[in-house]
């Protein structure tokens, strides 16, 4: 395994712009069959590419709405898989700072590095955890 | 990519260990030692990726007993790097089952899969994000 520089670049501009631009995320999802998607709420496990698709669709922010930062990113590659861990924090306008824990598996398809499985989630302090053991 | 029912079994069997307590050895053995393992978990300080907070947070976990109820698994893999992705319940002795999600990345080395990503996360509900 080996770093992937040109991976990091491609999520850095990942992060930067995907969720302003429906054309990128349909065109850097892959279609294999075993695609999935996680996003931060209970109900986004996302299987396959229409699936995440939409999930987009309906989640599209403006501009205004949020700014976001990468904290830290790397990426490591091996043959045509890649794989990515990164903190992306966002601004949003109406909540504030969100930092948020993003992984992800990529598969080089057609000189193009696809997303085959990707994870984000927002931590949950131990206290929050916790007091969800207590209370159910 | 396709699936791989070896790396299915790899993370049953490393559940199946943590209702007697005995996943620390299992833990150890599947990291791998080379540069860039990451292992995040749910609370915010809980983004580990160098060998010493690793091994600290391993061993802080390694001998819990918890009863871990699999909902979904599903593992794939090319060539050398191979991918999971699940939802469990962890059931608590109170009764109080907290959902949980996990994803895994793994890397053959010299014949055996070892772990280079571990992310486990709760979901939040978007009306809880920032609270």
């Amino acid at each position: 395994m080996e770093i992937a520089n040109d991976l990091i670049a491609f999520i850095q501009d990942w992060i930067d712009k995907s969720h302003f631009d429906l054309a990128m995320v349909d065109k850097h999802w892959s279609r294999q069959k075993g695609v999935l998607g996680i996003f931060t709420a209970p109900h986004t496990w996302l299987e396959g590419h229409q699936a995440i698709l939409d999930h987009y669709r309906q989640a599209l922010p403006t501009k205004d709405e949020y700014r976001v930062v990468v904290n830290h990113l790397d990426a490591y590659c091996e043959g045509s898989v890649g794989w990515v861990a990164a903190q992306p924090v966002f601004m949003l306008a109406n909540i504030g700072r969100v930092t948020t824990r993003f992984t992800a598996v990529l598969h080089r398809e057609g000189g193009e590095w696809k997303f085959v499985q990707y994870h984000i989630s927002v931590a949950v302090p131990d206290e929050e955890f916790y007091r969800m053991a207590q209370l159910g | 990519m396709q699936p791989c029912d070896e790396l299915k079994n790899i993370v049953l069997q490393h559940y199946n260990k943590f209702h007697t307590g005995e996943q620390a050895h299992s833990i150890e053995d599947t990291y791998s030692r080379q540069e860039g393992v990451v292992i995040i978990s749910n609370d915010p300080n809980e983004w580990f990726d160098d060998r010493c907070s690793i091994d600290v947070f391993i061993k802080a976990g390694g001998s819990s007993q918890l009863d871990i109820e699999v909902q979904n698994l599903v593992a794939y893999c090319e060539g050398s790097v191979g991918w999971t992705a699940d939802r469990v319940t962890v059931k608590l002795p109170n009764g109080v089952g907290i959902p949980v999600r996990h994803t895994r990345i793994f890397h053959q080395e010299d014949g055996a899969w070892k772990l280079v990503h571990l992310h486990t996360c709760i979901a939040v509900l978007n009306e809880r994000i920032g609270k």
